[in-house]
């Protein structure tokens, strides 16, 4: 398989990123029925992968102007709102009380990988002049959004079965 | 100009940093919490099933003592519960 393919393949599978963050989102609201760690860290994760498509060919159309600057949002925009991801994942535990899980966790790190390969690019391209990550940043983004997927589903089905097992082997 | 909007980028990023360090002990403190919550409850069990030995008659021998010992028990596990709901309410509300 080419790098052709797999770059069509990646940002195919990337357009579909967000249907499958906000379906899972969906079901975890019929299968949780309360407010839990998973449903917010994927209400979350629906809402700022949401955003970000939403966002994608406004900031395309404003990084082609010439300027530094409208490079800038490009990137910019996209750490932002990581970062606010982040905070609102951090603030939505804090303020319903409840205990993080590993899938918010894990999409904590996803965010702050993904705010540190567009800031690395950023410097990469436009202050160092190296051109090293381009392709680190080419894949590594759509790559990082299509794993999420699988590796929320494993995690949930594990959390479900230690659940499971943990009701049956209750005393009483 | 290019280092400015750089140092910018750094900056959103360590802040998002700090949000996931704020996150990761949220994380540590629910663990801790829920392994204090198992243990007590194990610890509870436990005084129920020697309280049902105690009515039944299984532990025969200084019954008496066996009573007071768990009475004795009771106590001390009330008292840790109690300082547990104390030192939880602190950490909730002292919370980061």
């Amino acid at each position: 398989m080419g790098w052709d393919t797999i770059e069509a393949l990646l940002f195919d599978l990337g357009k579909l990123v967000f249907v499958a963050y906000f379906l899972l989102f969906v079901l975890s609201v019929f299968v949780e029925r309360k407010v839990s760690s998973l449903v917010i860290s994927l209400m979350v994760l629906a809402v700022a992968n949401g955003a970000m498509t939403a966002l994608t060919p406004l900031l395309y159309e404003l990084a082609s102007m010439p300027g530094l600057f409208y490079k800038f949002l490009w990137y910019g925009v996209f750490v932002f709102i990581d970062c606010i991801a982040i905070f609102l994942l951090y603030k939505f535990h804090n303020l319903l009380r409840q205990s993080v899980s590993s899938i918010a966790s894990i999409i904590a790190v996803a965010f702050l990988a993904l705010a540190s390969i567009q800031t690395l690019r950023f410097f990469d391209r436009f202050v160092s002049n190296t051109e090293v990550f381009q392709l680190v940043y080419q894949y590594g983004v759509p790559m990082i959004n299509i794993m999420l997927v699988p590796l929320i589903a494993i995690f949930w089905a594990v959390n479900l079965k230690s659940a499971n097992k943990n009701v049956q082997a209750a005393p009483g | 100009m290019s280092w400015l909007f750089f140092l910018i980028l750094l900056l959103i990023n360590m802040l998002a940093f700090y949000a996931y360090r704020k996150l990761s002990l949220m994380r540590s403190l629910s663990q801790i919490q829920a392994e204090v919550e198992l243990e007590m409850q194990s610890r509870a069990h436990q005084l129920l099933v020697r309280r049902d030995q105690l009515e039944v008659g299984l532990v025969k021998e200084a019954s008496e003592q066996a009573d007071e010992q768990w009475k004795g028990d009771l106590a001390e596990y009330m008292e840790e519960f109690e300082q547990e709901a104390l030192l939880r309410a602190k950490q909730r509300l002292t919370r980061i």
